[in-house]
């Protein structure tokens, strides 16, 4: 436990410039974004503010993969396998740092888009009714869409981890091997999935009310998520890591 | 105080156990080949090293010196054959034992030395700082430099000074004298022979640079296109062959 | 303390012998505790082992001798030393003949030769 918090730390210090480059960049584009504010329009603005949200899942993902490419790319990948931690204690600690990376990265921009919000009387408009919105009812869509968003993210960087360390067995073509094994990967995965959740559709569904239809107004409308289909995401993750942890401890090369 | 039977016992077992570690090679190689592509870096090694030696390895570049010191360490894996560390295969229970030093640096480059020490004694218990403090300044390095500042001669310097810090029942040590300028090499022969414990430290040093080495060597392996060409004591060699190491080294592996 | 070493012979006799004629020539008193194993062993760059054989031969030759926990002491036996003194020298002189009479001095040449120096060193 200690020696996978001591990994965990030293990730997320080697996640730090990719996290400031982020942090500049945000902040830059909120700058901008805050002097278009009248000629494109306040609340098309704050809109635009969350857009980076979308992004960041990708570059979660991303960030899981570079924690991993970087090991070889700055030679310290023979450092790193011959500390007495297992394969899945290494995968596990890079997929963690990215996580945390991803989720404060999101935070700083959710938090940035709330103070926008909240100068919207310096504007010149009203804030939204948000107090008025029926959290009580939002609850479960809220849980449920994060939870997915996470577990795309792992599945993502998992998925990018794997495909790299395939092709770390190789000396030769490692790149081309890992393109073609991420490709596949995703194949198996997603078709895999869908094929199980059918079989899983047995399962009870769960009934979540969605928001829906911001432009005309605000309306909960009630959405079925199979069971299923959590039940598979899950298992998914589970395979997916323990194949990237197996990589990395018993066939990677370094 | 009277001594339990309980305790008695697991005092008996704890002598047994370490006995038996130090009773069984340090490693054994049987039959080891290592396939890339079509190339065998190594074909058909048979070695057994006992604990308490010190081993020269010697052989031209591309001899297959790195590989079978990297499978020892458990940063490759065999196409064929059995490796034992301790009687056990290369795992994360040898890696708490093994400490690899690299041809080139393997460390992080924005770690200070300080901050590297202390990450690698949060994963080896048995790194003491008072030793590491003797032996930085043994080796002419300050503590803040950071990694990547370093000089060649300084970076070899400082594997030694974290390899010795620990206490590593063995020691691969992969061209230690490579490219390093002659007072640095003089200073790194006389910290491992300085630190050497032979009652219970093996440690392998692989080079082609045999001539400055040579005498620190209990016994040596000659190493040519992945099979062991020769291996023996080094001063019986001397003594029924009337060659040098280094002379030998010409003669075998020409 | 330097080790003149050539990785062509046994190291070991090579420390024996550099102990012997140090000893001979009185660098090492009688009864003076010589460095331990490690510390010739650091300072040579040369296996703790081969030395620990020199040190062993050198205990056979009468010349040391080991005391448990304490080192290696040189001995108090001054016949010894003195004998040691007496071959040194002469494996020195059979030496120097080889060398002097490939040059093709004879006998008389070589009385001269040493006549020569019986003065300068008064």
């Amino acid at each position: 436990m200690k020696l996978f918090f001591s990994l965990y730390l030293k990730e997320l210090r080697a996640s730090r410039g990719n996290f400031l480059i982020f942090l500049a960049a945000i902040a830059a584009l909120d700058v901008f974004l805050m002097t278009r504010a009248a000629s494109w329009g306040y609340w098309n603005v704050l809109a635009a503010s969350f857009v980076p949200l979308a992004l960041l899942i990708f570059l979660g993902m991303l960030q899981a993969l570079l924690l991993v490419r970087d090991e070889w790319k700055a030679g310290t990948a023979p450092f790193l396998r011959s500390l007495p931690i297992s394969g899945w204690g290494i995968v596990g600690a890079k997929m963690l740092a990215a996580f945390t990376s991803w989720v404060a990265m999101s935070l700083v921009t959710l938090a940035l888009s709330g103070i926008f919000h909240a100068c919207a009387p310096w504007f010149g408009m009203e804030w939204l009714p948000l107090a008025e919105l029926p959290w009580s009812r939002m609850i479960g869509f809220i849980v449920i869409f994060v939870l997915g968003i996470m577990g795309a993210v792992t599945f993502g960087g998992l998925i990018l981890q794997s495909a790299y360390l395939l092709g770390r067995i190789v000396n030769r073509f490692s790149g081309l091997l890992s393109a073609i094994a991420g490709v596949g990967l995703m194949y198996v995965a997603t078709r895999g999935g869908d094929w199980l959740a059918g079989v899983l559709s047995f399962l009870p569904v769960i009934t979540v009310e969605v928001p829906f239809n911001w432009s005309e107004g605000f309306a909960l409308v009630p959405q079925t998520v199979p069971s299923g289909a959590i039940v598979v995401l899950v298992l998914e993750l589970a395979l997916l890591f323990w194949a990237a942890g197996w990589l990395m401890e018993k066939r990677a090369e370094s | 105080m009277s001594v339990t039977m309980q305790g008695q016992k697991q005092c008996q077992q704890a002598l047994a156990a370490v006995h038996a570690i130090y009773e069984q090679p340090a490693v054994e190689l049987t039959n080891l080949v290592k396939r890339y592509g079509l190339k065998r870096a190594l074909d058909g090694v048979d070695l057994t090293i006992e604990s308490g030696k010190v081993v020269g390895l010697l052989g031209h570049n591309g001899s297959g010196k790195t590989t079978m010191l990297k499978i020892i360490a458990g940063l490759r894996s065999p196409s064929s054959g059995t490796v034992k560390v301790f009687g056990m295969a290369p795992g994360v229970k040898t890696k708490q034992r093994v400490a690899f030093l690299p041809e080139v640096n393997a460390y992080y480059e924005w770690m200070t030395i300080d901050y590297l020490i202390d990450f690698a004694k949060s994963f080896h218990p048995d790194l003491s700082w008072e030793r590491a403090e003797v032996l930085k300044k043994f080796m002419d390095l300050k503590g803040e430099s950071k990694v990547g500042a370093l000089s060649k001669g300084q970076q070899a310097r400082l594997k030694l000074v974290i390899g010795l810090a620990r206490n590593a029942d063995l020691m691969l040590l992969d061209e230690p004298l490579a490219g390093i300028d002659p007072p640095s090499r003089a200073r790194i022969l006389q910290a491992l022979v300085g630190e050497f414990r032979q009652e219970h430290q093996t440690l392998i040093i692989s080079t082609h640079e045999v001539k400055e080495a040579e005498p620190i060597f209990d016994h040596v392996v000659f190493l040519r296109e992945g099979k062991v060409a020769l291996q023996g004591n080094a001063e019986a060699l001397r003594d029924s062959t009337g060659h040098s190491m280094e002379e030998l080294f010409g003669e075998v592996l020409e | 303390m330097r080790f003149k070493i050539d990785e062509g012979s046994p190291i070991y006799r090579q420390i024996l012998e550099t102990f012997i004629r140090q000893i001979a020539c009185g660098q090492w008193s009688p009864g003076e505790k010589l460095p331990s194993i490690r510390e010739v062993a650091e300072m040579a760059r040369v296996n703790p082992n081969t030395i620990a054989r020199a040190f062993q031969e050198l205990e056979r030759t009468g010349l040391a001798e080991t005391k448990r926990g304490e080192g290696t002491f040189v001995t108090t036996d001054s016949n010894a030393i003195a004998e040691c003194r007496e071959d040194t020298a002469r494996q020195i002189w059979t030496e120097f003949l080889e060398k002097i009479r490939e040059l093709g001095f004879t006998n008389a040449e070589i009385k001269r030769l040493a006549s020569g120096l019986k003065e300068e060193s008064v």
